[in-house]
């Protein structure tokens, strides 16, 4: 890959008695100044580059390069945005400046919302202690042993990461809760969940929630960690944005072309198509913008605070680059990341068996969350974690040992202002008090959720929010 | 009603443009050579040929509604069917006609395919055998041939002459579907050739029960431990949500017969293939929906299944499940009910042939209407930029044997970034084909800097070895800038684009100095030119 000759979008203002940048009230006015031949004269962010070049011999930027790691070759990591942060993207470019940084503080918290896809077995992870019939429907992955919550209650000791937090009474535990219209296929289950509306409702209640609360703008008010925009995100009001990487998330362009034309050029094309190819484009380039300016800002790799260990896993990675999007004071109000593979129709595992199925998640799942608390530090008072999940499954185990689809399941909440303690309760798991041979659904999980949305993220709207949902209790769980 | 346009028609309905009342803007030019035909005429015109017919009304998507899409239905069609379609090809069937051409394709197996064939036999061989087979070759490593099978299906989509076919083996691997990384691995390539690429164009009803009867179905849903004293639902349910009925038809007692009817399929640990084990099979009367499996004996199951698969095949709910996908697939995010019955209506008067399907469909004028109504995923999008350069061959960097990593290693990581390695999807469901899942701020930025990879690269180079650029694409020192960017963005995407888009592209190649390009601007600038041009919209939008 060839050596950049030239100085790449910004690096001019690095040059900072060089190149004065001039900021008018109206964006549009913002100009770049520079001094030639005595004279002061205004000029495009090329010329400036060109200008910083001819004074200024090429410095320090890094080399492009492809890496060969084992796993296959991987883009260089590039300083193509050292400066970006003073730089042409972040004072010239049209609005992008009331974007940048000052988001003002709404006194919500940040919502980081875990779909568990698959349908999480909440019977393996909260266990009722002293119910002969829950051992004998699970011969061989019943839950014996563990933490205790409280007297009637073990949680899976793969979940040990949790126990401070259950300690200091930041982590609330819903049992028995779903939705009441489950059909145990995950689609229309997860659709069911995210939409948390009638089925000709198109949206999904957090999309719904950005869209009610205040002026739905702002890039990254809301996210996804991952390639896809998740159900609960989508809205018409609003395109959300996905990213599987902070780190990643880089634009590359041959320094012949030059990054700037690559992005006019793009920007032009797109816009002029309109409509949702607009949208998503200009969302893209402003969050290749920002999020380079945050990598900018810290170290590299990320360090995490408090000396925060994450698991090595996509969900360990997810995590911290939501703790890093929240510590960049960019506005963020709402998370989603999606943790995958509870689908366990055999070999579910013993919890005692540390290779189990079900251990392993488990242990990865309790570890992040761990050390996302931990990396926040005080930030994790102003921080709400919620799980859900499309269905729990069956009490019985089945002949694979695993379990099937079934519907009651467990929602955890997690956070500085979280009320812990376990919420509802399981009848004894015997024939008659069940549903199909499911844990019945005694809490709609949308109780925990408005609770969540009308004190924690401050929006009064829930009849908008969960359209057809009036609660009726009040579970106080935050 | 399906029409057939003939070799050399303007389709008869209104563009969406006109229909919308916005004017034919950039289209007027073309429809004053050439005059809309009345419907009523289009039927006699079969034996006309017009002179400008290749062209079709400047349509506008409804992703893109600032856009004009100027287009020729030939580009259209190979856009839609070849999963790497180029100038070359739209051509081919400008030539031999838009309906012979499909029919020519309907008829694979006398296009012969030997480049392909010959690449993935020569080095993925993995990917043709059974799981016997690969266990022996492998040495008891027979997982390898998931990845093995993946690899196996971009090279096939880069060099068939099949388009159609290929395509439609892909299409029916997201319905039918078993990820090639998990519990299946070992059995999916099998999976492939003996069940997909055997029925892709074949009847759904012979696919099926080849499907569910084949042991990578069988284990990646658990099956080989359904069995009467501890039935696993798992195949069961997915049978009638995913591969047929679909949610809507049945209730929860029809999912735990559907389940109990399958018990006792399973796999022979001694052959690595399917057995039915009648010992494990359940003996009690099923009902399933409208079907009534009686009491039977043991050895009655594989009759009980065949004739439970074939109700299922020829279900009206099926229909409308296969009907939708291919419409989805092939002519928009959001058919029009009237497609959907109307194939449906096709699938099952043809005893539910899938070409009879794709016929109809590709003569519908709904699909003629449909020019950019899809936005391309990763795998098209990447085989096309590929395909673009006219790869002559393929040159693994690494055997099956090897580091299964490398054999085609940087289209193989370009296509993980991107989401879309084939047969990798997590989930049971398959890939989704909808825009919204692949138009997200990940996705785009992906694809941008996927298409800086094919152009900026060496090992792109060394893996499809190829012409230079300019030879590719045509280019000479001397030729004008702008004649170059209007046949370049033509040739990339088969758009003809706009003035003020193709001066962005003049601008690349040739900055303000003059307007005759040198060898050393193309050396210098058309790489990053048509890096532009496969970022662009135009080139998206399927």
């Amino acid at each position: 890959m060839p050596r950049p000759k030239d100085l790449t979008r910004g690096e001019a203002l690095l040059h900072e008695d060089l190149i004065t940048p001039l900021h008018d009230h109206e964006e549009r006015r913002n100009r770049l100044l520079a001094v030639v031949d005595g004279r002061t004269r205004v000029v495009t962010p090329t010329q400036a580059n060109a200008l910083a070049i001819a004074l200024r011999p090429n410095r320090g930027i890094d080399s492009a390069g492809v890496q060969h790691v084992p796993s296959g070759p991987r883009f260089g990591r590039r300083g193509l945005f050292r400066g970006s942060l003073i730089g042409l993207g972040g004072l010239l470019a049209a609005s992008a400046a009331p974007r940048y940084s000052f988001a003002a503080d709404t006194g919500r918290d940040v919502l980081v919302c875990v779909f568990l896809r698959g349908g999480f077995d909440g019977l393996a992870a909260v266990a009722p202690v002293d119910d002969g019939a829950y051992t004998l429907a699970r011969p061989g992955i019943a839950v014996t042993d563990g933490i205790p919550l409280g007297a009637k209650y073990l949680l899976n000791p793969n979940f040990g990461a949790l126990q401070p937090l259950w300690n200091s009474d930041q982590l609330a535990i819903v049992l028995g809760s779903g939705h009441p219209g489950v059909t145990r296929s995950h689609f229309e289950d997860q659709d069911l969940c995210e939409r948390a509306a009638v089925a000709n409702v198109r949206s999904g209640w957090l999309g719904r929630h950005i869209q009610y609360s205040s002026e739905p703008s702002g890039t990254f008010r809301a996210i996804t960690i991952g390639s896809r925009v998740v159900l609960s995100l989508t809205t018409n009001a609003y395109q959300s944005i996905a990213l599987s990487s902070l780190d990643d998330f880089d634009l590359y362009s041959d320094w012949r072309t030059g990054r700037d034309t690559l992005v006019s050029g793009i920007e032009a094309l797109y816009g002029d198509a309109g409509g949702v190819l607009a949208s998503q484009a200009g969302a893209t380039l402003d969050a290749v913008d920002q999020l380079g300016a945050i990598r900018l800002d810290g170290d590299h790799p990320y360090v995490p605070d408090g000396g925060a260990s994450y698991p090595d896993s996509e969900w360990g990675r997810g995590l911290a680059d939501i703790a890093r999007l929240t510590k960049a004071g960019l506005g963020l109000e709402v998370a989603c990341i999606d943790y995958g593979g509870w689908d366990m129709h055999q070999n579910l595992g013993r919890a005692t068996d540390a290779d189990g199925s079900f251990a392993v998640l488990a242990r990865d799942f309790a570890a992040g969350l761990a050390a996302f608390r931990t990396d926040l530090g005080s930030r994790w008072n102003r921080v709400t974690v919620v799980t859900m999940s499309e269905f729990g499954r069956r009490v019985e185990e089945n002949g694979d040992g695993g379990t099937d689809h079934g519907q009651g399941n467990v929602m955890f909440a997690l956070g500085g202002s979280v009320n812990g303690g376990v919420y509802g309760d399981l009848p004894t798991l015997s024939e008659a008090n069940l549903v199909e041979g499911d844990v019945p659904i005694s809490i709609d999980y949308r109780h925990a959720l408005s609770e969540i949305v009308s004190k924690r993220l401050r929006n009064p709207n829930l009849a908008q929010v969960f359209p057809g949902f009036t609660a009726e209790r009040t579970l106080g769980i935050v | 009603m399906t029409i057939d346009p003939g070799p050399d028609v303007r389709p008869s309905t209104p563009s969406r443009r006109a229909a919308l009342g916005l004017g034919l803007g950039g289209g007027l030019a073309v429809a004053g050579l050439a005059p809309a035909l009345p419907a009523a005429a289009a039927p006699a015109a079969r034996t006309t040929a017009f002179p400008l017919a290749t062209v079709l009304p400047v349509t506008i998507s409804d992703l893109a509604e600032g856009l004009d899409l100027d287009s020729s239905r030939y580009w259209h069609l190979a856009r839609r069917v070849s999963p790497a379609p180029t100038q070359v090809l739209a051509s081919q069937i400008r030539k031999a006609g838009y309906t012979a051409w499909i029919d020519k394709q309907l008829a694979w197996k006398k296009v012969s395919d030997t480049t392909s064939d010959k690449l993935v036999a020569k080095h993925l061989s993995w990917a043709t055998m059974t799981t016997r087979e690969v266990e022996r070759a492998t040495g008891g490593e027979s997982w390898k041939a998931g990845k093995v099978l993946s690899i196996s299906r971009s090279w096939r989509q880069l060099f068939t002459k099949r388009h159609l076919y290929e395509s439609m083996v892909e299409t029916m691997s997201d319905h039918l579907y078993i990820s090639a990384d998990g519990k299946a691995s070992s059995w999916v390539a099998w999976f492939d050739w003996a069940v997909l690429r055997k029925h892709a164009l074949g009847k759904y009803s012979s696919m099926l029960a080849a499907a569910i009867r084949h042991p990578a179905m069988l284990m990646y849903l658990d099956n080989h431990y359904n069995s009467a004293d501890n039935p696993n639902e798992n195949l069961g349910r997915e049978l009638l949500e995913l591969h047929t009925v679909g949610v809507g038809h049945y209730d929860e007692d029809d999912v735990r017969a559907s389940a109990l009817l399958l018990t006792g399929h399973g796999i022979d640990w001694d052959t690595f293939s399917y057995r039915f084990h009648p010992d494990e099979h359940y003996l009690e009367a099923l009902q399933i929906m409208d079907f009534e499996a009686p009491k039977r004996k043991p050895s009655d199951g594989p009759d009980v299944l065949k004739a439970y698969l074939s109700y299922l095949a020829h279900h009206p709910g099926t229909a409308a499940k296969i009907a939708r996908r291919l419409a989805v697939r092939y002519v928009s995010d959001t058919p029009s009910e009237a497609l959907v019955a109307r194939l449906a209506t096709t699938y099952l008067d043809h005893d539910t042939s899938l070409a009879a399907v794709m016929r109809a469909l590709l003569l519908s004028e709904e699909f003629l209407d449909s020019v950019g109504a899809k936005w391309r995923r990763p795998q098209e999008a990447m085989t096309t930029m590929v395909k673009a350069r006219k790869p002559t061959t393929i040159k693994p960097e690494s055997k099956q044997t090897g580091d299964l990593w490398s054999i085609t290693g940087n289209f193989q990581w370009l296509l993980y970034n991107g989401n879309h390695q084939p047969r990798m999807w997590p989930v049971v469901d398959g890939y989704p084909d909808q825009a919204s899942d692949w138009l997200t701020t990940q996705a785009l930025l992906t694809h941008w800097d996927n298409a800086y990879a094919m152009l900026f690269w060496d090992g792109m180079v060394e893996e499809f070895p190829r012409p230079s650029l300019a030879k590719a694409l045509g280019v000479k020192a001397g030729q004008q800038a702008a004649d170059v960017a209007a046949r370049i963005t033509l040739r990339l995407t088969g758009y003809t684009w706009p003035a003020a888009h193709l001066e962005r592209v003049t601008t690349l190649l040739i900055g303000s100095e003059g307007t005759k390009l040198t060898a050393s601007q193309i050396r210098e600038y058309l790489p990053g030119a048509v890096h532009f041009v496969f970022t662009s919209p135009y080139f998206m939008l399927r």
